[in-house]
C-alpha cells in the first residue's frame, strides 16, 4: 500500500530524515518508535503533506501514485489520514460542522453524494460510541479548550468519520490517562481492518500492549535503524533506546 | 494650523446664505435655532484635518469636496431596492432615497408606535426637546453639518410598556447621480420606559459615482427600556460615508448595537454609548471585511457614568488589498460608576502585506471599583489551522474560507433578527469570497 525510498526531508534548509525506506503492506500495523528527536513526527508531517518540510530525495508510492505530488486534501481523499500529536484549535468551527465538512469534502472529490445534517446525525452517534464520546462535545469548537485525552479521542473520531485506508498515529498515546489510552486503543484496533493499513508512531511502548504491531521499526537520527516484530518493542521497553544507540553506532562504524 | 484651516474655510455670511436657502426649500419647517447654533459651530471648527486629534489616523482630506450639491429627490425602481430588503422580516420599513423620505414605499405602522418623518414632524414636543441634545455639534464638524442641513430621517417614540415586536428598518439609498451629491440623514429615536424596540439602517448606494452619506442617530433609551439595533454600510466602491450613532441609556436599561461596515470607499463611524442610569448596559459590536483601497474608521466611547453598568464592546475586521482600518475604543469611567464592568476587544486579520490596522484602546478610569480590559489582535490566517483542515480533505481555498466565516461568525451569530442574521450571512460569504479571491489572483 505505501511504499517510501530513500526520504530525505527537512525544514529551512536543516535535513531531518537522512533516507528513509518503509513498506507497510495491506492489512498490516507497523510502529515507528524512536526518542525525541529521531524525526518520527517529521516523517508523519511529509506524509500528510505539511508545506513547512520540503522533500530533498526519495519518493512515496502510495497505492501505486505518488504521494508528494498531492496536496494535503487530495491525499485525504485518496484515503490517507493522520492523527496529529498537536491536534489543532480552530476558534468558532464546531465539531459537528468540521466533521461533516470534511466527510462532504471527501464524498465530493469522489463523486458521492453528500451526506445531509440528518443522515450526519445518525451516523455520527454510532461513531461517538466507538470513542466514549458524548453527543454534546458535537456543538464544541474543535479542540479548543479539550482536555488531552478529548483531543486524541477527538481524532479517532475524525478517522471513524472518514474512514481512511491509511491511518498514521502520530504519538496519540502521548498524556493519556489509562482509560483514554484503552478508548484510543479499542477505536483504532476497531477501524483497523484487512484492506487497510495503520501506522503507529509512538515514543513508549504501553500503546503495543494494545494495539499488536506486525512489524516494529526503531528510529534514529532520522533514519531506520532496526525492523523487528514485537519483541523488539517488548526489548526496547525492558532496555530503553541506550542499548539500540550503543548498537548502530558500532554499526556505523 | 489653525491658520492654513481659516484661509481654506467658508466664511460665515455664506453659510448664512445656505441656511435661507435651505429653509425656504423646507417649506416653514425648520428648527431655525438649532440649525443657527450648528451652523456656527462649523464656522468655528471648520473641516476637520490630520491636525483634529480625532481624526489623527486618517486623512479625511478625501471626504471634503467643495462641489457637493445636495441630493435631488429620486424614485427608485423595484430592482434598486430589492438587495437591501429582507424578504422574510415582517417588520416596518421606510424608505429614504437621497437623503428625502420616499412615502410611496413606506409600510403600515402598528399602534403604540408614533413612527414618521422626522422632516414632518419637527415640531413635535419630543422632537423639539431631544433633536440635537445627544449628538452636541460644538466639537464635531460633520454633525454640526448633519444639524444645520438636516432634513429627513426617521423619528419614533415607542411609549412606555409596549414591545414593538415588528423591527423597524430603515434604507437610505443614494441612486446615481454625475455629480457629487452629499445628503444628511437624521434619525431620532425615543423609548419609554419598559419598551422594546428593534431597529435597522441600512445605508447604500446604486450608483458608481462619488457621493457623501453624512448620517446622525440619536437613541435615548429610557429606565428599563430595552433597544436593539444592526446597522449595515453597504455604500458603492466610491460611496464615502460618516455617521455619528449616540445612545443614552437609562436605569436599567438594554442597548445592543451591531455595525457591519462592507461597503464604501472612506468610512467613518463614531458610536458613543451614555450609560447614564445605575444597571443599564450597552453591547457595541462591529464587523469590517475590507479589500481594494478602503478606509474605515470607528470612533467608539462607552461612557460609564453610574454604578453597576457593564459595558460589551467587540469590534473584529478581515483586511485584504491595500486597505486600512482604524479602530479607537474609548472607555470613560466616572468617579461614581463604581462596579463597572467594561470589556473591549479588537480583532483583526490581514489577508494582504499591504493591508494595515491600527487599533488603539483608551482607557480613563476614575471609579476604584471597577473591572475593566481591553485587547487587540492582528494576525494572519493560522497557517496550521488551513493544514489541519487540509488533511481532513477540505481543499485550501474552502479552509481559508471556513476559518475567515468562524471568524466573522462571532459577531453574525450575536445578532437576534433572524431573517436579518440569515441575508447578512449570505452576504458576509459572498464579500468574504470576493476578498479571497482577490487577494488570491
Amino acid at each position: 500500500m505505501l511504499e517510501i525510498r530513500n526520504l530525505h526531508a527537512g525544514v529551512e534548509g536543516a535535513e531531518i530524515l537522512h533516507g528513509i525506506d518503509l513498506t507497510v503492506n495491506t492489512g498490516e500495523i507497523h510502529a515507528i518508535m524512536g526518542p525525541n528527536g529521531s524525526g518520527k513526527s517529521t516523517l508523519a508531517q511529509v506524509l500528510a503533506g505539511h508545506e513547512a518540510y520540503s522533500v530533498t530525495a526519495g519518493e512515496v508510492i502510495y497505492e501505486g501514485q505518488d504521494l508528494l505530488d498531492m496536496d494535503p486534501d487530495e491525499r485525504a481523499v485518496q484515503g490517507v489520514f493522520l492523527a496529529f500529536q498537536y491536534p489543532v484549535e480552530i476558534p468558532g468551527v464546531n465539531s459537528a460542522y468540521f466533521l461533516r465538512t470534511a466527510l462532504n469534502a471527501i464524498r465530493t472529490a469522489k463523486d458521492r453524494e453528500e451526506v445531509d445534517a440528518i443522515d450526519f446525525l445518525a451516523l455520527i452517534r454510532d461513531k461517538l460510541k466507538l470513542v466514549e464520546m458524548d453527543e454534546k462535545f458535537l456543538k464544541r469548537p474543535v479542540n479548543e479548550g479539550f482536555s488531552g485525552g478529548e483531543k486524541k479521542r477527538h481524532e479517532i473520531l475524525q478517522m471513524a468519520v472518514l474512514e481512511p485506508r491509511l491511518a498514521i498515529l502520530d504519538e496519540t498515546d502521548s498524556g493519556l490517562d489509562i482509560d483514554a489510552l484503552r478508548i484510543v486503543a479499542n477505536g483504532v484496533n476497531t477501524l483497523h481492518s484487512a484492506d487497510k493499513a495503520t501506522i503507529v508512531v509512538t515514543h513508549y511502548q504501553r500503546l503495543l500492549n494494545n494495539i499488536v504491531p506486525d512489524v516494529v521499526h526503531v528510529m534514529l537520527d532520522g533514519r531506520i535503524v532496526q525492523s523487528g516484530d514485537k519483541t523488539l518493542a517488548m526489548e526496547l521497553e525492558e532496555k530503553g533506546y541506550d542499548w539500540i544507540k550503543e548498537e548502530h553506532a558500532t554499526h556505523s562504524v | 494650523m489653525t491658520g492654513s484651516k481659516k484661509n481654506t474655510r467658508h466664511t460665515a455670511s455664506n453659510h448664512a446664505s445656505w441656511i435661507q436657502k435651505f429653509e425656504s426649500s423646507l417649506n416653514g419647517q425648520s428648527l431655525r435655532a438649532l440649525r443657527q447654533r450648528a451652523i456656527a459651530d462649523f464656522d468655528r471648527l471648520g473641516y476637520p484635518t490630520t491636525a483634529d486629534e480625532a481624526w489623527k489616523s486618517v486623512n479625511p482630506s478625501a471626504l471634503i469636496r467643495p462641489d457637493y450639491a445636495p441630493a435631488a429627490p429620486a424614485t427608485l425602481a423595484d430592482a434598486e431596492l430589492e438587495p437591501f430588503i429582507y424578504p422574510d422580516l415582517q417588520g416596518i420599513r421606510l424608505v429614504f432615497v437621497n437623503g428625502h423620505y420616499a412615502p410611496e414605499r413606506a409600510s403600515d405602522i402598528p399602534e403604540g408606535i408614533t413612527i414618521a418623518n422626522l422632516g414632518d414632524v419637527y415640531d413635535h414636543p419630543l422632537v423639539k426637546a431631544h433633536l440635537g441634545k445627544l449628538a452636541q455639534t460644538t466639537d464635531l464638524a460633520f454633525t454640526a453639518l448633519n444639524t444645520a442641513f438636516m432634513r429627513d430621517g426617521v423619528f419614533i417614540h415607542v411609549q412606555p410598556n409596549i414591545i414593538v415586536e415588528a423591527p423597524v428598518h430603515i434604507l437610505f439609498i443614494t441612486t446615481a447621480s454625475e455629480t457629487p451629491t452629499i445628503s444628511h440623514p437624521r434619525n431620532l429615536i425615543i423609548a419609554d420606559e419598559n419598551s422594546q424596540l428593534s431597529l435597522i439602517e441600512t445605508y447604500a448606494g446604486t450608483g458608481t459615482e462619488t457621493y457623501l452619506t453624512n448620517a446622525v442617530t440619536e437613541i435615548i433609551a429610557r429606565d428599563n427600556a430595552s433597544v436593539n439595533c444592526i446597522r449595515l454600510e453597504l455604500q458603492n466602491t466610491k460611496g464615502l460615508h460618516v455617521a455619528n450613532f449616540q445612545a443614552q441609556l437609562g436605569r436599567s436599561s438594554r442597548m445592543t448595537f451591531h455595525d457591519f461596515t462592507l461597503g464604501g470607499a472612506f468610512v467613518r463611524n463614531d458610536v458613543s454609548a451614555y450609560l447614564r442610569g445605575e444597571g443599564s448596559e450597552a453591547t457595541v459590536n462591529g464587523f469590517y471585511a475590507l479589500e481594494g483601497s478602503q478606509q474605515v474608521d470607528n470612533y467608539t466611547l462607552l461612557e460609564h457614568a453610574e454604578p453597576h453598568c457593564p459595558s460589551h464592546e467587540l469590534y473584529k475586521g478581515i483586511l485584504g488589498g491595500s486597505s486600512r482600518a482604524i479602530f479607537r475604543g474609548k472607555i470613560h469611567v466616572h468617579q461614581k460608576a463604581q462596579h463597572t464592568d467594561a470589556y473591549q476587544q479588537n480583532e483583526n486579520i490581514l489577508l494582504s502585506d499591504n493591508a494595515r490596522v491600527n487599533t488603539k484602546p483608551q482607557l480613563e478610569i476614575y471609579a476604584d471599583e471597577v473591572k475593566c480590559s481591553h485587547g487587540a489582535t492582528i494576525g494572519q490566517l493560522d497557517e496550521n489551522a488551513i493544514f489541519y483542515l487540509q488533511t481532513r480533505g477540505i481543499p485550501k481555498a474552502e479552509a481559508r474560507q471556513i476559518l475567515l466565516r468562524a471568524f466573522a461568525d462571532d459577531i453574525i451569530e450575536r445578532v437576534t433578527i433572524a431573517p436579518v442574521r440569515s441575508h447578512l450571512s449570505d452576504l458576509i460569504d459572498t464579500r468574504l469570497e470576493h476578498i479571497y479571491a482577490k487577494d488570491m489572483a
